[in-house]
């Protein structure tokens, strides 16, 4: 058995439980050794003191300090959010009408048609070219876009309903 | 944690009196953290307030993977770190290496007559704590005060965690010595 003390590291180790490899060597040493025993209980002593507390204490009003510095959360969607929605709606819609009425749209309607033509060919040309391919893979076409059409309508739901329900914090 | 997630969904749905409790709570952990690491007394309420409005901020971000307490004494780590880098002060100072010799960083800039003035072993220890590394003084108020792991305090401070055992042992070490020296002067 070495006779030398031991180290610091070892002598530390012993203090959280988590000892070195040579726990056995420390264990037998500190029964022999009144030098180590007592650096050891200087240790202890030191942590006992330093797992007492220290008395950093904020004042009694910090919390209600702090509580009155945060914003109102915004609402998710208020009743006034739903009414502004709707007057909104029928504002557009009115003003379409009175457009409609005062104006001659008939050369705008008839682009407007045009532009949904092109649009709808284009579309029916895309759709068939996944068809295609789909057929080609054997794969349905139909319950595809109804699995497209489901997770789109469940992200919009998510984005419009969850997503606006998360209050939104703004530091002034 | 679960108390604490349903804590934290009371918060999120708007409940303020849910965020009192949750400053209630963990302001001794912030408080530990902010004035180790904050010299000047006005400031230490103004980060302790800083961080409490970060945590708030921040809350739906969080997603559990860690403790709450391990996230928010981060946060504290984290804003009193920034402040030191605005106020200059140096997190790094004197980290020593094991070999640096205890006399030079014991001796300084206190007076003997200190020492008979300030005879509880607490107070004494108090002082000797903050003439301490920041960093040190974090660790053993992690450590020490609050009971957190190794693994814990690692992710507080973002080192490794056999960086964070060695700065707890160098810092207890200095600790040992720098007291006994102070016994050894006040028995002269």
């Amino acid at each position: 058995m070495s006779k030398r003390h031991l180290t610091d590291d070892e002598l530390q180790s012993c203090l959280g439980g988590d000892f070195l490899d040579n726990r056995e060597w420390i264990e037998t040493h500190l029964q022999v050794c009144e030098h180590c025993r007592e650096a050891l209980a200087q240790y202890q002593e030191l942590c006992s003191e330093l797992s007492r507390d220290v008395g950093f204490e904020l004042p009694p009003e910090f919390v209600e300090s702090v509580v009155s510095k945060i914003p109102e959360p915004t609402a998710a969607i208020s009743r006034k959010g739903f009414v502004s929605l709707l007057a909104s709606i029928f504002g557009l819609a009115a003003g379409f009408t009175a457009l409609g009425y005062f104006t001659d749209l008939r050369p705008l309607l008839g682009f407007a048609e045009h532009i949904r033509q092109q649009m709808t060919s284009l579309i029916i040309s895309v759709f068939s070219s996944f068809s295609l391919l789909f057929s080609a893979l054997n794969m349905n076409t139909h319950l595809l876009l109804y699995v497209a059409m489901v997770l789109a309508l469940t992200l919009m739901l998510d984005h419009i309903v969850l997503h606006r329900k998360r209050p939104v914090f703004h530091i002034k | 944690m679960t108390d604490d997630k349903a804590l934290a969904g009371r918060i999120l749905a708007g409940d303020k009196g849910a965020f009192r409790t949750l400053v209630e709570r963990y302001q001794r952990l912030v408080s530990h953290i902010v004035f180790r690491m904050i010299p000047n007394d006005t400031d230490r309420e103004d980060v302790c307030q800083e961080v409490f409005i970060k945590v708030y901020e921040n809350l739906s971000g969080f997603r559990f993977e860690s403790k709450i307490s391990t996230w928010i004494a981060r946060i504290a780590y984290n804003t009193s770190v920034s402040h030191l880098e605005k106020i200059k002060a140096h997190l790094y100072d004197s980290i020593c290496p094991d070999n640096e010799p205890f006399q030079e960083l014991s001796d300084n800039n206190i007076l003997p007559d200190e020492y008979t003035q300030t005879r509880d072993l607490s107070l004494r220890l108090a002082r000797e704590i903050d003439r301490l590394p920041v960093l040190y003084g974090t660790i053993l108020s992690l450590y020490h005060l609050e009971g957190m792991s190794y693994n814990e305090i690692r992710q507080i401070m973002q080192l490794p965690e056999g960086t964070v055992k060695s700065y707890l042992f160098r810092a207890r070490k200095l600790l040992k010595k720098r007291l006994s020296i102070s016994y050894q002067r006040e028995e002269l």
